[in-house]
């Protein structure tokens, strides 16, 4: 499996603090990686290791191929936007990406026009950074991390301060990159749902330990539908569901019991639980989502 | 690194702070330059009123010692009574430690810019050693030393010759240039010396108050009073401060003896690369954040 960026029990420590713990995680190339974790779970310091921004305590990185100082050459191939977009607000937009072009050595004309246009900034390039939304500074830090067409993209929560229309589109754009210019993309985010209608691999980081990766089929099994029935008698309930040949359940601390196989069994379950005498108070299928799924992994509410 | 350069010199002249700074020496440099034509004229009148009431006395300019780092202005008059070349005015002024604490401000705010508002982030993963991105914001800081130090030579003198172009005396002291860039340059070499030690602060500290502050302490003298603390401390006469870059600064101008510029050479040529050894030592080793 060829991968773009893979590590190696990556650690990184800030006294005596251990951000980053032994993380080995693989990003294939071409891929979407969504990167999941709560606030302060490690997530924006592994990426600036990814990045070169930052040295990481132990462990190795491996970036296309290469390992130890080698890696150096290949750092130029990663665009990234980590935080907030590190901009120049007395800057206009154009001048701020000409400023990077001109570091990374590009001095084709129109080239900051029309990666502003690419990211739906075409008409706010002569505006000075200042006066941006905070929307629009987003963009244009996706924006500055394209400059120079890079092959891994590394976005940490770029669709913060974005309406749902700009959201949607910068899936899109995620998506266009990805297919028309087979670039491959790390992207971290809170917004889970958003995540997992973007992302073809997921990592989910808690309190700096990579918990799991597992690609978007593995993570939709993990998220299956469920039957989700409420009675008066749960007992007497699940007696009857097993003679129905139901063994792959749950009873919930609230007393709900949840069935995880043949869904479309719904009805004759009810029938069951009505003719024996339960009085069924509901009886529906839960579509289990991302976010509680993450949760479960990453220790529950209390911890979020 | 030479792309580098290009971008740091394209956000250098588009930060509005050292716009302003730079506009302030200007107007600063003109407005010395007037007070010395200015101060000339009530000279040369004095000097007249004397010869005309006692029948040709010489003018003894009062040759001051170099007092503490900070803000004066030479005598722009020769011991014979007749107008110093600019040249030995400008080096003077360049001594007096205004010029560079104004540089340094300048310096100061483009060098920690792109780090407080994060742009160094779209560019540090990019690099292949991250020190080039120091060593290319050193040298914009030196283009900029250098354009500070020659406008302001420029507007000086427009200043000076427009006050005293009436007399018809006013020289640049052309025949003096070759040794004048001599001096120039070690005043450079100074300069970029001390502003290089003050970058280290505001890299060390992150602070930007920080290193401006320490400059403008330094400017004002309060160097002696670590002088004074280790002569105490210690028991001894050794004078600490002819080590330091500001006394030299002080020192060097265009009436300097040999010996002088020699060690001051030596002084700009060692701090300079020390500060920007470490600057770029510490540089490579820290994450940026």
């Amino acid at each position: 499996m060829e991968y773009v960026l893979s590590t190696e029990n990556l650690c990184k420590q800030y006294s005596k603090h251990l951000v980053v713990n032994n993380v080995s995680l693989h990003i294939k190339r071409g891929e979407i990686y969504g990167f999941i974790g709560r606030n302060g779970a490690g997530k924006t310091t592994f990426m600036k290791m990814a990045c070169g921004l930052a040295m990481p305590t132990s462990g190795e990185i491996e970036l296309f191929g290469e390992k130890g100082s080698n890696i150096n050459m290949h750092r130029a191939r990663i665009g990234s936007l980590i935080e907030e977009p590190g901009i120049f607000p007395n800057m206009n937009g154009i001048n701020n990406l000409k400023c990077k072009c001109y570091a990374l050595g590009i001095y084709k004309k129109g080239y900051a026009e029309h990666l502003l246009e690419t990211v739906g900034l075409k008409d706010a390039g002569k505006k000075k950074v200042k006066k941006y939304s905070l929307g629009m500074k987003q963009r244009l830090g996706i924006a500055m991390a394209l400059i120079g067409g890079p092959d891994l993209l590394i976005l940490d929560e770029p669709i913060n301060g974005l309406d749902p229309q700009g959201i949607a589109e910068i899936r899109d754009m995620l998506f266009k990159l990805k297919t028309e210019k087979n670039m491959t993309i790390m992207v971290s985010s809170h917004i889970l749902e958003e995540l997992y209608k973007v992302a073809d691999t997921f990592g989910i980081i808690n309190n700096g330990k990579l918990v799991q990766e597992l690609s978007r089929e593995e993570l939709s099994a993990k998220c299956n539908d469920y039957i989700e029935i409420i009675v008066n008698d749960s007992a007497k309930a699940c007696t009857n569901i097993e003679k129905l040949g139901f063994n792959d359940y749950k009873v919930m601390d609230n007393g709900a019991i949840h069935i995880y196989k043949e869904l479309d069994r719904l009805g004759e379950i009810n029938r069951e639980l009505v003719v024996s005498g339960c009085i069924v108070n509901s009886i529906k299928i839960v579509q289990e989502n991302l976010e509680n799924y993450f949760l479960e992994l990453t220790g529950g509410v209390q911890n979020a | 690194m030479l792309n580098l350069i290009r971008s740091n010199l394209f956000r250098m002249v588009h930060t509005k702070s050292v716009i302003v700074v730079f506009a302030l020496l200007m107007l600063m440099s003109f407005i010395s330059g007037s007070l010395a034509a200015d101060e000339s004229w009530q000279m040369i009148e004095q000097i007249e009123e004397s010869n005309r009431a006692e029948g040709g006395e010489i003018y003894n300019e009062t040759k001051e010692e170099p007092g503490d780092f900070g803000i004066y202005s030479d005598t722009p008059l020769n011991s014979d009574g007749t107008l110093k070349d600019y040249v030995y005015i400008y080096s003077s002024d360049l001594s007096s430690g205004i010029v560079v604490l104004f540089i340094l401000i300048g310096a100061v705010l483009f060098f920690r810019a792109d780090e407080k508002n994060g742009f160094i982030k779209n560019i540090a993963g990019q690099t292949k050693h991250k020190y080039n991105i120091l060593l290319s914001k050193l040298a914009v800081t030196g283009v900029y030393t250098f354009v500070c130090m020659f406008c302001y030579m420029v507007i000086g003198y427009i200043a000076f010759a427009t006050g005293i172009i009436l007399d018809g005396s006013i020289s640049f002291g052309i025949e003096y240039l070759p040794e004048a860039i001599k001096v120039f340059a070690l005043q450079y070499l100074l300069y970029m010396a001390f502003i290089s030690g003050l970058l280290l602060v505001t890299e060390f500290t992150k602070s930007t108050s920080a290193g401006i502050t320490i400059g403008l302490l330094e400017t004002m003298g309060f160097g002696k009073l670590f002088v004074t603390i280790t002569q105490k401390v210690f028991n001894t006469d050794f004078d600490i401060s002819k080590y330091y870059i500001s006394t030299n600064i002080l020192k060097v101008n265009m009436d300097a003896q040999a010996d002088v510029l020699k060690f001051a050479l030596g002084i700009g040529i060692v701090y300079f690369i020390l500060y920007n050894v470490l600057n770029v030592l510490w540089f490579s080793k820290k994450d940026i954040v």
